[in-house]
C-alpha cells in the first residue's frame, strides 16, 4: 500500500468506526434509575382533597352537577344520565380469567374512544386524604390532544381551538369513564369514575402506576405515544382484573434534569429550575400550581389559553415512525437524552404557545 | 462490469448507503408532518455530510490515474 492509500484507508476507516460507534452508543441502554417510575422516598403523605385547592384558585362554581350526575346527548339528541355513584348490580358475573377480563374491559374502553388504556392495583398512597375509597383496582383511560393544536406558535385560534379540545377532553375522558363504570356495576361490582374535580385519587400517579408514562418537570405525565399530550381519567373497581406488567422506565425524569425548557417558556413561572426535590415522599419538581392557575384561569370564563409547558417540552412530538424511533432512542441513555433535549431547539420544535402575549401585543399594536 | 473496490472502501460505501437512506427518511418525514424548518436544517446537515464523505470516497487519496484526472 503506497502512503497515499494508507492515508485513504484510514480516514475511510475512521469515519466509518465513528458512524458505526455514534449509532451504536445512541442504543446501549445505560443511565436510568432504578425501576420505578414514580420515585419514593420513606412515607408519601396523602394530598388533601381537590375542594380544598378549588376553593383556594377561587373558582366555587367547578364543582359539577348538585346531584352528581352527568348528562349526555346520545346520537339522537336524547338524554343520557349517568350518575358517578350508583348501586351495583345485585347479580355478579363471575370472573373465571381475570386477564381475559381485563383485556375485556380495555376493549370497552377502546371501543368507547380511549387512545391509551392501563390497568393497575390502587396504592392507598394515591387517595385524597379521608375519602371513603377502598376499590382494589384502578382503570387508567387516556386520550391525546392533537399534536396540530400544540405546534402552532402565532396561531390564536389553533391556541383558542388547543384550550378548547383540552377541556372537551376532560369532559370526553370523563364520559369513558363514567360509562366504563356503569357497565362495570352493571355486572355486579362497585366501581367510580374520577376525572376533574371530581376526582378522589391522584390521576397521575396512578397513570404511572399502570405503566403508561412518566412524571415530567412540568408535572405532566409524558408518554411514549403522546408525550405531554395526554389527558387521563379512572375508574376504580373490585372487578377482579389483571393488573398490566412494568413496562421499561422511559428515563423522562433523567431528561427532566437535563433540559428545563418548560421552566424557562412558562409565562407565569410557575415552573422550578434545578434538580427535583422531595414533596410528601414524592421525588418530583414541584409547580406553583396557584401561580399556573391563576394565570391560565383569569375569572368569569376568561382563559389565557397557555399550553406553553406542553408546546414546549421535547417529547410533544406527531406519534409517526421517525418520532417514535427517536423517543425510543432517548430512552436508552444520558447521550441520547441530551441529543434530543439539543435537536429539540435546532429543529425548531417546542415552542411557546401564549395567546395572552398575542392579545396583548395586538392590543399595544392598535 | 466488476467494481474494483478495496475491502476498507466496502465499508465507506456502505456508510454513504445508510446515510443517504437516514437522510431520505429524515427530510421525508418532516416534509409530510409539515414541519419546514427541520425539513431545511436535516437537509443541509445531510447534504454536507454526504457530500464530504463522497468527495472523501471518489477523490481523497486517489492518485491522478487512479481518479481518471
Amino acid at each position: 500500500m503506497s502512503h497515499l492509500e494508507k492515508k485513504r484507508a484510514a480516514v475511510i476507516l475512521g469515519g466509518s468506526i465513528f458512524f458505526f460507534l455514534f449509532w451504536t452508543l445512541l442504543f446501549i441502554p445505560w443511565g436510568n434509575r432504578g425501576s420505578e417510575a414514580y420515585l419514593t422516598r420513606g412515607e408519601v403523605d396523602q394530598s388533601e382533597s381537590p375542594d380544598k385547592v378549588f376553593n383556594t384558585l377561587l373558582i366555587p362554581e367547578y364543582k359539577g352537577p348538585k346531584d352528581h350526575t352527568f348528562v349526555f346527548t346520545g346520537i339522537c339528541n336524547e338524554e343520557i344520565k349517568i350518575p358517578l355513584q350508583a348501586p351495583v348490580n345485585p347479580v355478579k358475573t363471575v370472573v373465571l380469567d381475570q386477564a381475559r377480563k381485563s383485556d375485556e374491559i380495555k376493549a370497552i374502553a377502546e371501543s368507547l374512544g380511549a387512545a391509551l388504556v392501563g390497568i393497575t392495583e390502587l396504592n392507598p398512597r394515591w387517595k385524597f386524604k379521608g375519602v371513603p375509597l377502598d376499590h382494589k383496582y384502578a382503570i387508567v383511560i387516556g386520550e391525546a390532544l392533537p399534536y396540530d393544536f400544540t405546534r402552532e406558535q402565532k396561531d390564536k385560534m389553533k391556541a383558542i381551538m388547543a384550550t378548547k379540545a383540552i377541556l372537551d377532553f376532560y369532559n370526553q375522558g370523563g364520559k369513558i369513564a363514567l360509562y366504563l363504570a356503569k357497565e362495570i356495576r352493571d355486572m355486579g361490582y362497585p366501581a367510580r369514575a374520577h376525572y376533574e374535580s371530581w376526582s378522589q385519587i391522584l390521576t397521575i400517579p396512578v397513570a404511572i402506576d399502570a405503566g403508561l408514562g412518566e412524571l415530567g418537570r412540568n408535572g405532566m405525565l409524558i408518554t411514549k405515544e403522546f408525550g405531554p399530550r395526554g389527558r387521563f381519567a379512572v375508574v376504580t373497581t373490585d372487578l377482579p382484573l389483571k393488573p398490566d406488567e412494568k413496562s421499561a422506565r422511559m428515563g423522562i425524569i433523567e431528561t427532566c434534569e437535563v433540559c428545563d425548557k418548560c421552566a424557562r417558556t412558562c409565562p407565569a413561572k410557575a415552573i422550578t429550575f434545578g434538580g427535583p426535590t422531595v414533596t410528601r415522599g414524592v421525588v418530583k419538581w414541584q409547580l406553583d400550581n396557584e401561580k399556573c392557575f391563576k394565570y391560565w384561569y383569569k375569572g368569569d370564563d376568561s382563559w389565557s389559553n397557555c399550553l406553553t409547558c406542553m408546546t414546549s417540552c421535547p417529547w410533544n412530538k406527531p406519534n409517526n415512525l421517525l418520532h417514535r424511533v427517536g423517543n425510543y432512542l432517548a430512552t436508552r441513555n444520558p447521550l441520547s437524552r441530551w441529543l434530543l433535549v439539543k435537536m429539540d431547539d435546532i429543529m425548531g420544535y417546542g415552542q411557546e404557545m401564549d395567546t395572552a402575549k398575542l392579545w396583548q401585543a395586538e392590543g399595544n399594536a392598535k | 462490469m466488476v467494481l474494483r473496490l478495496k475491502w476498507y472502501e466496502w465499508i465507506g460505501w456502505v456508510v454513504e448507503v445508510c446515510m443517504v437512506a437516514l437522510g431520505v427518511f429524515i427530510i421525508s418525514s418532516s416534509i409530510a408532518e409539515k414541519e419546514p424548518q427541520a425539513a431545511v436544517i436535516s437537509a443541509s446537515a445531510f447534504g454536507l455530510l454526504v457530500g464530504i464523505w463522497s468527495w472523501v470516497m471518489l477523490f481523497y487519496g486517489k492518485s491522478r490515474n487512479a481518479s481518471g484526472i
